[in-house]
């Protein structure tokens, strides 16, 4: 092949000078690190490529790795749009967001158990308490409740983006169920099919031992049980993530329960095997906080178990993540979480924050309205792309529907500005166009400390000039190579 | 580490209806498939109404799944019809989706991809071309999936429920079929048989893929009461019913080890009854089939009642 037919491909490759390009300095010319990478494209055609990617796409169908979308009747299930090219982070640059990231959740994890205690940050006026007990996700229940060595977040996914500086910020971060990760890990899987001899001359850390450190974080939780038994709580096979849920749970070859599965009798949790009931010590639940006891959350649910929460609190079983942990990814808190760092750990933040406006304040709010169609407003407490305005896309309907949601509730929503994700090369309609990116690793943490395994989830926007890599918004994936170097 | 890895209850009963699902599935395909196949050797208007209640008198449809206007095209492609192949496979496939983690990635592979593969399969146009490389496909999908779990998955106690599943589903469906294509005349010895008839027998052995194996023991002279006789008692077809009925009990016996519990013995002492009498019964002593065949299938049914009782729907009190 020559280098005409990889010129050819990128005809419709669009540096955009408003954001960070991953790949390429100038016009077609690689960055460093990328240099190996488009070597090899040069040797492959259109054609190659296609065949690649029918390849992965009829591997992640007959593997059923799909996600399912809410919405149409029953849920339809479809595979997450994965695609051929890895996006490559610096062994460097992984340094610095490896400990911005261990940095943060350690602060977080302080300031869960100081708001569920003895409320310290409210008294030295760093965050108002209001601001914490109005968060949706806050859970009163949880008020001198003690959860093994005080660790709330077992499990993050924090989002970071690429500002057009080139440096990393935290966008959001993810506390409750966060998912992705099975994504992170077949990503790996075809991608190495893919290119194996470029991977294998690359020098990329491996992802795999993922579900091995996960367990280890969780069994740190009960260290005084001998064989603790460990369960991966799943809301049922009608959940978006299902797939994920049997993959972890395979992975660390621990059993998938369901609410149905599991009972509270005498304070203590069982499971109904066919050998009788089993006390189960650990819960690595993927059900959210609300419905996981209908006696204390919401009453209209089955998909829990009744008399969790009691078992919880008087300790005879631990929860993963613990319960309330979203008030600390609730979207205003964001805000604080700069100074949550700094008041916790007496050190500045290593990764950046986003500006963010807190609409409570008449002035910020006054600006925000004024600015709508320059802005993005994000209700503080969703997740997954929804409740989402994005001001410079919008139309005016919108733009008004989104003013009367904020007049009407200022706490539940911030507002700001709106950052061009970076771009990367995609392989689309045979053709190689960009596409703007995120960043998700996982944060792993434990009675021994954080520990992140070296890559992530890397999402790809993949409508053309979207903003939005959510799955559930036509968001797809590539996989994300951490080197060593 | 602990061989004896509890297992939930809920997933015992998913690899259980897998199984059941998938059996049937494969049944009425070849039964379907033998009834085209019988039409194209006979064609009589007449004797194919009659074949045709005999194929769904033998399928034992619940009401509401009685096909109206093409019964055939009815029972292989409408997934609205609950006992339709397309709607078998797809809770087959479903109730393996629901235990997903529970099964070997090959076998998962396997039921998803026929599932796919039968979907996506045009329809008509198969209908056109005459439907049998389509029963074909479902029973060698169910075979493979067969041989990979017997090859990939550990023969733990889900092993053991997916072959309760199979058997069990795999002797009502036989019960039934022997109901419907055989009645007292036919356990007299020195039948003579027409040549419809025998295209009937030949259809009845094929509908259990017995007819080789039936040839091998009985030679290729073809007469009912070696066919009933040879599909109640042989003891090494594996689609005979003592053939069924003695995996049924060691899969049993198998689980009472592996589940490590002291259990009520009831469901041990129906399985080694029913055993036992099928390993002595002989066809003289058969004086009413139906009765016969009646009997062992209310058997068959306690003892499918009293393994969920021990296994899965068990009281709480007696398990704490």
């Amino acid at each position: 092949m020559t280098l005409r037919a990889l010129d050819s491909m990128l005809q419709k490759y669009e540096s955009l000078y408003s954001c960070y390009d991953e790949t390429f300095l100038g016009r077609h010319e690689p960055r460093p690190h990328y240099a190996n990478l488009v070597e090899r494209l040069r040797e492959l055609s259109a054609e190659d490529l296609n065949s690649h990617q029918h390849a992965a796409d009829v591997a992640f169908l007959n593997q059923g790795i799909t996600f399912t979308v809410y919405g149409d009747g029953e849920g339809t299930e479809r595979t997450f749009p994965f695609d051929l090219l890895p996006r490559i982070v610096t062994g460097q640059e992984w340094n610095h967001i490896e400990s911005g990231l261990k940095q943060r959740l350690h602060a977080l994890n302080l300031f869960l158990h100081d708001i569920y205690h003895e409320g310290r940050v409210f008294r030295d006026k760093v965050i108002p308490y209001q601001m914490v007990a109005s968060s949706k996700h806050y859970r009163r229940e949880m008020r001198d409740v003690d959860v093994p060595h005080n660790i709330y977040v077992v499990i993050c996914g924090t989002d970071l983006i690429r500002m057009p500086s080139g440096s990393f910020a935290v966008l959001e971060d993810n506390l409750r169920v966060p998912s992705g990760v099975s994504y992170m890990l077949a990503n790996r899987q075809v991608a190495k099919n893919v290119f194996p001899r470029l991977f294998h001359n690359y020098g990329v850390r491996p992802v795999d031992r993922y579900g091995q450190v996960l367990l280890s974080k969780l069994q740190s939780l009960v260290p005084h049980i001998e064989n603790p038994t460990i369960v991966l709580m799943t809301p049922g096979v009608y959940n978006s993530a299902y797939y994920e849920h049997t993959f972890l749970a395979r992975q660390m070859g621990i059993q998938l329960v369901e609410g149905r599965d599991l009972l509270v009798h005498d304070g203590y949790v069982y499971m109904r095997t066919t050998s009788g009931l089993k006390k189960v010590d650990v819960i690595y639940r993927r059900v959210d906080d609300d419905f996981l006891d209908s006696l204390i959350f919401r009453p209209d649910t089955q998909l829990g178990v009744n008399g969790l929460f009691n078992a919880y609190r008087q300790g005879n079983v631990a929860l993963a993540n613990a319960i309330g942990t979203g008030v600390a990814d609730d979207k205003a808190i964001y805000a604080y979480v700069p100074s949550l760092i700094k008041y916790y750990l007496g050190e500045d933040p290593i990764l950046e924050s986003v500006e963010t406006y807190l609409l409570e304040d008449d002035v910020q709010r006054q600006h925000v309205l004024q600015n709508i169609d320059k802005l993005v407003i994000k209700a503080v407490g969703e997740s997954g792309g929804y409740g989402l305005l994005i001001g410079p896309a919008s139309t005016r309907e919108q733009q008004q529907e989104f003013i009367r949601a904020v007049e009407a509730n200022p706490r539940g929503y911030i507002a700001q500005p709106t950052i061009s994700l970076s771009i990367a090369p995609c392989f689309v309609d045979n053709q190689i166009e960009s596409r703007h990116i995120d960043l998700r690793p996982f944060v792993l943490y434990g009675s021994d400390g954080a520990t992140i395994v070296p890559g992530g989830l890397t999402r790809v926007a993949l409508r053309k000039g979207s903003l939005v890599v959510n799955s559930s918004q036509g968001g797809g994936s590539k996989d994300t190579w951490v080197l060593y170097e | 580490m602990n061989s004896n890895q509890p297992m939930l209850s809920r997933v015992a009963d998913s690899l259980f209806w897998m199984s059941r699902y998938l059996e049937r599935a494969e049944n009425t395909s070849r039964q379907l498939d033998v009834y085209l196949n019988l039409n194209i050797d006979i064609a009589s208007s007449m004797e194919e109404q009659r074949r045709l209640n005999r194929l769904i008198d033998s399928l034992t449809l619940p009401p509401e799944d009685m096909p109206q206007d093409h019964p055939l095209f009815t029972l292989t492609f409408d997934i609205s019809n609950a006992s339709s192949i397309i709607a078998l496979i797809t809770g087959a496939r479903e109730n393996a989706r629901q235990v997903r983690e529970q099964l070997s990635s090959e076998m998962w592979m396997q039921i998803n991809k026929l599932h796919l593969h039968l979907r996506s399969t045009v329809v008509d146009s198969v209908w056109e071309a005459f439907p049998h490389d389509y029963y074909l496909q479902v029973r060698d999908g169910s075979h493979l999936f067969q041989g990979i779990t017997d090859a990939t998955m550990n023969h733990n106690q889900g092993w053991h429920f997916i072959q309760l599943g199979r058997f069990i589903e795999r002797s009502i469906a036989l019960l039934n079929l022997l109901d419907v294509h055989f009645d007292n005349e036919h356990l007299k010895r020195g039948e003579e048989i027409s040549t419809l008839r025998y295209f009937e027998l030949i259809g009845t052995l094929k509908s259990v893929t017995a007819f080789e194996a039936y040839t091998k023991v009985y030679s290729a002279n073809v007469q009912s009461s070696w066919i009933i006789e040879f599909l109640l008692f042989n003891r090494e077809f594996p689609r005979s019913l003592r053939f069924c009925v003695e995996a049924i009990q060691s899969s049993l016996n198998a689980l009472e080890e592996m589940s490590d519990r002291a259990r009520n013995s009831r469901l041990y002492r129906l399985a080694g009854r029913l055993q036992s009498q099928l390993s002595y019964d002989e066809i003289e002593d058969i004086h009413s089939l139906h009765d016969y065949l009646d009997n062992i299938k209310q058997q068959i049914y306690r003892i499918h009642d009293n393994l969920y009782h021990t296994y899965i729907t068990y009281p709480i009190e007696t398990a704490l």
